[in-house]
């Protein structure tokens, strides 16, 4: 198994793989990994397990961390579409 | 829009290097041109402000970053009737607190762009490399230009001398400064396109300090440049505002997703 995949991510990218690939070309790698870091712990899980059923807590995590950097229409767009690619 | 605002400040510029029309006219064109400047590239950064929803911090901070160059703008009008339209000396004067307060404004707005992301560097480095670098920067400014020649000076009066101080501090205090931080911090977060807008503000920053302490360190030591040269110094004001105009709606555009 690749690092970051899942086996519950539709058999593509897992969701800390596909939200780093969203989120780095517009908060960089740092922010990026925090933010899936910060869900997966909120989770009680490691970024390699985070799967599809943690998009809400996901989506909570990115909203409160990127609030102080970007709009919040922007943000809702990454969420949306870190979940369209996840799904 | 940006093209339209450096050509502008171009335009001023070559106008008062070239001397053109005779002296009451250069000093219209070079005062009221650069308020007009300063003013389309205020309005243009407050359009980009309101443009956020209530709330947001992005908004807050562009909102800040407009009303600092409205203030100068403000200065530039209030210099422009003193000096073009009454014939009067306008330094020191009222357009100075308008100066001034530009400083307040943009200080906040960039050191904000750098806090916001405490979340994810650790931004006690940057706080001290930055702070380190404003503390040599007033230190020489003080000890080489301003007791040497605007304290030394018998013919300037108080608030002269503590306008002659006052600016090229301020400059590296709170535009340098800042400037500093927020790059040491967004270096850090690697390619991220939110925080491109923000580099540009860096480079308006230095831009500004930079034609700023020139301006005062030449105009107090009385060291003779050519006229080609001050007219560039004077650009310095006009291209650094432009920039911060490029710098706002650079926000909008790295926005899209």
């Amino acid at each position: 198994m690749r690092l970051g995949s899942s086996p519950d991510a539709g058999g593509g990218m897992g969701i800390a793989e596909v939200t780093r690939g969203v989120l780095e070309p517009y908060v960089g790698h740092v922010v990026a990994d925090t933010c899936v870091r910060a869900t997966a712990l909120s989770c009680g899980k490691t970024a390699d397990t985070l799967d599809i059923a943690d998009l809400e807590v996901l989506g909570n995590s990115v909203r409160r961390l990127l609030a102080p950097i970007a709009p919040s229409s922007t943000v809702d767009a990454l969420i949306e579409k870190i979940g369209r690619e996840a799904t | 829009m940006t093209a339209g605002l450096l050509a502008g400040a171009a335009f001023v510029s070559l106008w008062g290097w070239a001397d053109f029309g005779g002296e009451t006219l250069g000093l219209w064109v070079s005062d009221a041109g650069s308020a007009l400047v300063n003013a389309a590239a205020a309005a243009v950064i407050l359009t980009v402000a309101f443009g956020y929803a209530r709330g947001e911090a992005v908004r807050r901070r562009w909102m800040l970053v407009g009303l600092g160059v409205s203030a100068f703008a403000i200065g530039d009008v209030i210099w422009t009737v003193l000096e073009a339209g009454m014939g009067l000396s306008p330094w020191p004067s009222l357009a100075d607190i308008f100066y001034l307060s530009e400083y307040g404004f943009l200080f906040a707005a960039i050191l904000g762009a750098g806090l916001a992301y405490r979340s994810f560097v650790d931004v006690r480095g940057p706080v001290l490399i930055s702070s380190a670098v404003g503390i040599a920067l007033v230190s020489v400014g003080l000890a080489s230009f301003t007791r040497p020649y605007v304290w030394a000076d018998a013919e300037l009066g108080l608030a002269a001398k503590a306008l002659a101080t006052a600016y090229p501090v301020l400059d590296a205090a709170l535009l340098v400064v800042p400037a500093v931080f927020v790059a040491l911090v967004i270096r850090n977060l690697g390619t991220g396109r939110l925080a491109w807008p923000w580099w540009a503000m860096v480079l308006a920053a230095i831009l500004l300090g930079t034609a700023d302490t020139a301006y005062y360190a030449l105009d107090a030591t009385g060291i003779a440049i050519p006229g080609a040269a001050w007219s560039l110094i004077d650009s310095g004001w006009m291209g650094a505002h432009a920039v911060m105009a490029f710098a706002a709606m650079l926000a909008r555009d790295v926005e899209r997703v």
